[in-house]
């Protein structure tokens, strides 16, 4: 999970097309691997890598569409650029509504695939980012005492120490022990930076 | 019988049955070698006068023709004609009358004509002399002989009282009624001299010479007679009161082998004069058959011979005769002119309507010609129609087709372009690239060079070509389509195949035009896998099946009898002509389109080919 550059897979069944994506890809500094189908690519990748997915949306055995909801089923939140052919605006709702990140027609201005491919590569460094923050939320809230958990949940919904101590039934020197064991734990440099952390547990 | 004595019985049973055969064989050969030939020869003074004479004649021609034995057969004149008929002999050497007799009723024909022994000019003519006593001065010319005795050979004999018989006539004199007394003295013909000089008789006729030759053996003296009415002939010595007629002829029946009569008289026609069968026939070789009209002319004068029934005719002699029958063919004559006249105007008319009909069937052919043409012009008309309306529906599947090249030149070109600009361009990558978008845009030329093939308007033209490669090359135009449609393509191909001659456009147009609704039978299958099958095979007939197999729902029962007719269609698109315009570019090709049902699943649509046959030669456009 912490392999940093992020890779542009391409998928075409048409192998000029594909060498050429790739061609013009990596001529702004990104790593591109090609597969001649969506099968191969399935069999060969996992999730976890940051980078984004460029597709035909018609290709023999697995579509583009179809690869889309393979990767639904798996839960790999890849951006998926899907190239259409002329015409083929209905198939490409499809795919957006099926969670495409966007699409774009063939032939097409380079200068919007490779922006198209910028916003998908972010996208998907930012949100594995915040995968992994989470993760790490998760990690040192599981460290935290009964008590402390109570504590927390407490102060990020604003109630005061007062107002704690009186509902645990314990005093207010001792909520703020709890307090401070919870920031240090949760590595929390201010109550708002806490508070954060918890609603993006909640968010999730 | 054990085995071994029954084959030995055999064996003899052979034996025996095969000596009379060897035998018979042996003898045909013989026969073979040797073939008779039979000359019917006038035997006019008896059996033996005849064979001595011409004996030596049969042994000349035996002499000089290899491989033929000839047998002189003397008959009198009633006989001859009997042999004659009946096909017994195959020449027939006989007298001048006899002769045409047998010429007008059976055909035998002249080689060669007798030639008279003395050297004379006209040695192979003869005619008749008349005579009376040298001191009879009442009779001094044929015209005084009315009333008087007349003595001949015989009544049927041609020198011997016919001749003489036509000079009386054309003098007036009928030797039947004219006559006091018409005596024939028989051979020889001395005694009709002897006659004369006794005073038995008043007057008398032989053939020409006989008195020369009598008075050389010293028997009369020519002085002692009178000749009547002499004539002069060119060349001709002897005394004569008649015309000349050819002398006796060498004949051939109708059926006698045209080998052995030009044998036969080639032979005759070299002997030499002095030739021992020249000198015993008492004659002097033999010349060219002569023109026997003459005797033709003295038969029909004298109404005998073939012309006894016919003769030449005065009216009144007709009217007396024949009155009512005269008046009756008359009557007759009148109506074949009226309808030979009609008949006429109406071949006129029937003429004129023949070539005016003939016109109008010159007229038709030039218009059926024509309508043929304009029916292939129109085929090819429509089938070009159809073949753009193909492609305005494939439309967006050759846009995607052409888009594949155009986007990937357009991406190596943009990333060539980014490369250089950002100053780290590798040559050696640039140039990989570059050849990237070359030969895509070749790939994108071709694939606009195989539309324009198949919606250009051409004459329809046909060549020889694979088949299999033509359906390959079909198959570039339908792929994408099939793609989309995720249908899978097949092919079951025979190959080799022999070649056929066809119109390449007209059938890539079948070959799509079952391919694509084979793909869109399938759209609405789920479930079922879409697998569309392309086969060929070469038929017993020396035909090749081409067959379209699909794995969709089949054809409605209702369906497959008018499918295959225009402007029948189950889509809500198209002219609904794909079909027939398929199955009329096959019929154009001699082959047969058919539909139906492949085994309850799916459906299956064929066409045959003719193979060509294997001939050199230029492919000719039809």
């Amino acid at each position: 999970m912490n392999q940093s550059e992020p890779v542009v897979y391409v998928i075409d069944d048409d192998d000029a097309v594909r060498e050429s994506i790739n061609w013009l890809i990596s001529s702004v500094d990104l790593e591109v691997q090609t597969f001649s189908s969506a099968g191969e690519f399935l069999d060969t990748c996992s999730s976890g890598q940051a980078g984004c997915l460029i597709t035909d949306i018609r290709m023999p055995e697995i579509s583009g569409l179809e690869l889309q909801d393979e990767l639904n089923r798996r839960g790999w939140d890849i951006p998926v650029i899907v190239i259409t052919g002329h015409g083929d605006v209905q198939t490409a709702v499809r795919a957006m509504k099926a969670g495409a990140f966007d699409f774009i027609e063939k032939p097409f201005n380079d200068q919007i695939l490779l922006d198209l491919v910028n916003r998908a590569v972010m996208a998907s460094a930012e949100s594995l980012i915040e995968q992994i923050e989470q993760a790490e939320v998760k990690e040192r809230m599981a460290t935290l005492t009964p008590r402390e958990k109570q504590v927390l949940d407490m102060i990020s919904i604003g109630d005061s120490n007062k107002n704690i101590a009186h509902q645990l039934g314990i005093s207010e020197k001792t909520v703020e022990v709890h307090r401070a064991r919870v920031m240090s734990k949760m590595q929390a440099k201010s109550l708002a930076a806490l508070v954060k952390m918890v609603l993006s547990m909640d968010a999730d | 019988m054990n085995k071994s004595t029954q084959t030995h019985f055999v064996l003899c049973l052979v034996a025996l049955l095969l000596v009379p055969v060897t035998a018979a064989v042996a003898q045909q050969a013989d026969q073979h070698q040797i073939t008779r030939a039979r000359i019917a020869v006038l035997a006019f003074r008896g059996i033996e006068q005849a064979l001595s004479r011409w004996s030596a004649t049969a042994d000349y021609l035996e002499r000089t023709i290899p491989n033929y034995s000839f047998e002189m057969v003397p008959l009198s004149l009633e006989e001859m004609k009997k042999v004659v008929t009946e096909g017994q002999v195959d020449f027939v050497l006989t007298n001048t009358g006899n002769y045409v007799e047998l010429e007008a009723n059976f055909g035998i024909t002249r080689i060669a004509t007798l030639q008279t022994p003395v050297s004379v000019q006209a040695g192979n003519v003869f005619g008749a002399v008349i005579f009376s006593r040298a001191d009879r001065d009442d009779i001094k010319e044929i015209k005084d002989l009315a009333g008087k005795s007349f003595m001949a050979i015989k009544k049927n004999g041609f020198g011997g009282f016919q001749m003489a018989w036509r000079e009386l006539k054309n003098h007036g004199i009928d030797p039947f009624t004219d006559f006091s007394r018409l005596e024939f003295s028989g051979f020889p013909q001395d005694k009709a001299a002897f006659a004369v000089l006794n005073g038995d008789i008043d007057a008398a006729t032989f053939r020409t010479n006989t008195l020369e030759n009598m008075a050389n053996e010293g028997l009369i003296q020519i002085e002692d007679f009178r000749i009547l009415n002499p004539r002069q002939h060119p060349g001709f010595p002897y005394a004569v009161s008649t015309r000349l007629y050819p002398e006796w002829p060498f004949a051939r029946l109708k059926q006698t082998d045209q080998d052995l009569a030009q044998k036969v008289a080639i032979s005759l026609l070299s002997m030499a004069r002095n030739d021992p069968a020249a000198l015993a026939g008492r004659y002097g070789g033999w010349t060219v058959p002569l023109d026997y009209q003459p005797v033709h002319e003295l038969f029909r004068e004298l109404r005998i011979g073939p012309y006894e029934d016919i003769g030449e005719i005065t009216f009144s002699d007709l009217f007396g005769q024949y009155g009512l029958w005269l008046v009756l063919a008359l009557v007759v004559l009148i109506m074949i002119v009226i309808w030979a006249s009609w008949s006429g105007v109406l071949v006129t008319r029937r003429t004129r309507e023949l070539s005016a009909s003939n016109a109008e069937l010159e007229h038709q052919i030039v218009v059926r010609r024509k309508a043929e043409e304009d029916a292939i012009l129109r085929r090819a008309e429509l089938a070009h129609i159809h073949r753009l309306n193909t492609m305005g529906e494939m439309a967006s599947g050759f846009a995607h087709e052409l888009n594949q090249p155009l986007s990937a030149i357009a991406n190596f070109a943009k990333g060539c372009i980014r490369r250089i600009n950002k100053g780290r361009a590798e040559p050696a990558e640039l140039i990989s690239a570059l050849e990237q978008v070359a030969a895509q845009s070749t790939r994108a030329g071709e694939i606009i060079k195989r539309i324009r093939t198949f919606v250009r308007k051409e004459e329809p033209r046909r060549v020889r070509d694979d088949i299999n490669r033509v359906i390959r090359e079909t198959l570039k135009f339908i792929q994408s389509d099939a793609d989309r449609q995720n249908a899978r393509i097949e092919l079951d191909l025979t190959d080799p195949l022999p070649e056929v001659e066809i119109d390449v456009v007209q059938v890539e147009q079948v070959i799509l035009n079952l391919v694509r609704n084979a793909i869109e039978a399938m759209s609405g299958e789920t479930d079922s896998p879409r697998t569309l099958t392309i086969r060929t095979v070469e038929t017993d007939k020396g035909d090749i099946d081409i067959s379209v197999i699909d794995t969709g729902p089949g054809i409605p029962a209702r369906d497959l009898d008018i499918m295959l007719d225009p402007f029948v269609t189950s889509k809500e698109t198209g002219l609904g002509l794909g079909l027939s315009i398929s199955r009329s570019i096959v019929d154009s090709h001699g082959g047969r389109l058919v539909a139906g049902n492949f085994h309850g699943a799916g459906a299956i649509v064929s066409f045959t080919l003719p193979v060509v046959e294997i001939v050199d030669g230029e492919n000719e456009p039809i």
